[in-house]
């Protein structure tokens, strides 16, 4: 063994010691109710049809894109008809939202007449999810069910605790109720992991969350308005159900808002609540916003901004100079 | 998509077999969870070459060997070949996104001389570098690299020689 063998068997031998890991309690112990995922068997015949079926619809994707990327240029702008039939005059292209930099150390809050927020019955308001988390043995995923109203908008705040499937830990998701259920249940939702935002979504109405899975970290558009707070500030409960840490639901005043455009959330987000905000997405009309565990950044401000995301960005504002 | 439990279907004129949710045990599960996760994770980061990283998709192949655990006869070797390519998909994935080496500042000494050797395996094409720490790290023979990489066995030998070259070559 020469010296570069040596000197890589060490290497990775001490490699490998620094990566020892603990397990995470309470993978294990999943419910034995839990239905597996189902396995869909093709035989080999199915399978190679597929392929074909497959690349015959990229090739026509591809023809498509190809012919409209041709003529798309004399397309971009919509044009009238006269009456007569004759083309009329080209319509101007849509407005671009205004932007709007929010100074730095500086937050802007909403009067609590405009945005008041309140505690709701979970419930009342999200039944069927507050039941799927909390009934059945899947309570040991998910601790808490919350919701809330803000803005007019109702949010249920779910605290998960010592869940490892799918890389979601000890987090806590915020799910907007628009759109029901059933959409929640089919477009991605972000939720923050070890620091990163990740994209995620659920494959099913799960009883346990171990149905969550990623797809590999890649950029997907989410559902308009969903947002994860790290339950490092959302936590309201210990494993045992008794509350701790409680945190008062916040007076009006105290929501940070941004007027900024979501253009420039990055930015606002980061003058407002410090440099470890994430933006989730570059989407510029993305509407969800993440923190990492060491941000101070509350969950009350990150209700707000995607509040303020879904608005449009037009809520009035008022500066004030107290940090939330 | 997810079924219910116990339904069949037909697609496209073909039979389409819906295996029932089963029932797992989990006292075997945790046993296997708690057996199998620390050399995995050990593994998968020689491979990846970030712990964090190692630790997410280990646990998403312990997700999936737990979807199907009440179908898998030996579920170490799955559990060895979804992590493996979990990682091949990994490496893959960074490939395309690395735009540029990251730029290694001149340190004189022993450990910097380590992190140098580090950061050049992890430059490595996958196989490459999948060769190499098996070889050296879990002291595994020739077949069984090759089938733990899914290869023939005349490709790790020279997989092994291109990636030390390389290295060589890097460290010069």
């Amino acid at each position: 063994m020469n010296d570069l063998e040596s000197r890589l068997v060490a290497l990775l031998n001490r490699k490998a010691e620094q990566a020892d890991v603990d397990p995470i309690d309470g993978f294990a112990e999943a419910p034995a109710t839990v239905e597996v995922a189902s396995v869909i068997e093709l035989d080999e015949f199915t399978r190679k049809r597929r392929i074909w079926v497959s690349l015959a619809a990229a090739a026509a994707i591809i023809a498509v894109v190809a012919v409209a990327a041709f003529v798309g240029k004399s397309t971009d702008r919509p044009v009238t008809t006269k009456p007569d039939g004759t083309a009329g005059q080209t319509l101007p292209a849509p407005a671009v939202p205004t932007t709007t930099t929010v100074a730095n150390s500086t937050t802007a809050s909403l009067p609590g007449a405009e945005l008041p927020l309140r505690q709701i019955s979970a419930a009342d308001s999200w039944g069927k999810w507050a039941g799927k988390f909390t009934n059945d043995g899947s309570s040991q995923f998910v601790h808490r069910v919350r919701a809330f109203e803000v803005g007019g908008l109702q949010w249920m705040v779910l605290d998960f605790a010592e869940v490892w499937i799918g890389g979601i830990s000890q987090g806590s998701m915020l799910l907007s109720p628009d759109g029901g259920v059933s959409a929640a249940a089919t477009n991605p939702v972000c939720c923050m992991f070890r620091n990163e935002v990740k994209w995620t979504h659920f494959v099913d109405l799960p009883p346990t969350v171990a149905y969550v899975t990623f797809n590999g970290g890649q950029s997907q558009r989410p559902v308009d308005g969903v947002a994860i707070v790290p339950s490092e500030t959302v936590r309201l409960h210990d494993a045992s159900g008794k509350p701790s840490e409680v945190q008062q639901p916040p007076q009006p005043d105290q929501i940070a808002v941004s007027s900024t455009p979501s253009s420039q959330q990055t930015n606002s987000l980061t003058e407002v609540f410090g440099s470890s905000m994430s933006k989730c997405l570059a989407d510029e009309d993305f509407d969800m916003y993440a923190t990492d565990a060491g941000s101070n950044a509350t969950w009350t401000g990150c209700i707000a901004q995607a509040v303020a995301a879904w608005n449009g960005n037009d809520s009035p504002s008022t500066e004030s100079s107290s940090a939330p | 998509m997810i079924t219910a439990a116990g339904s069949r279907r037909k697609r496209g004129g073909s039979q389409v077999a819906v295996v029932p949710g089963a029932s797992i045990v989990h006292g075997d599960f945790a046993t296997f969870y708690q057996s199998e996760l620390a050399g995995q994770v050990r593994r998968a980061t020689l491979l990846v070459g970030d712990c964090q990283d190692a630790r997410d998709l280990v646990h998403d192949a312990f997700l999936e060997v737990y979807r199907r655990w009440g179908q898998l006869d030996v579920p170490g070797a799955y559990l060895n070949v979804v992590v493996m390519n979990r990682c091949r998909d990994r490496a893959r994935r960074v490939a395309r996104q690395r735009s540029l080496p990251a730029e290694v500042p001149v340190v004189d000494n022993d450990s910097f001389d380590d992190e140098r050797l580090w950061s050049a395996l992890q430059q490595l094409p996958f196989n490459h570098r999948a060769a190499i720490v098996l070889r050296f790290h879990h002291q595994m023979t020739t077949a069984e690299i090759a089938v733990a990489l899914g290869s023939r066995p005349g490709s790790v030998g020279p997989w092994i020689e291109r990636g030390l070259r390389q290295l060589r070559k890097d460290l010069a």
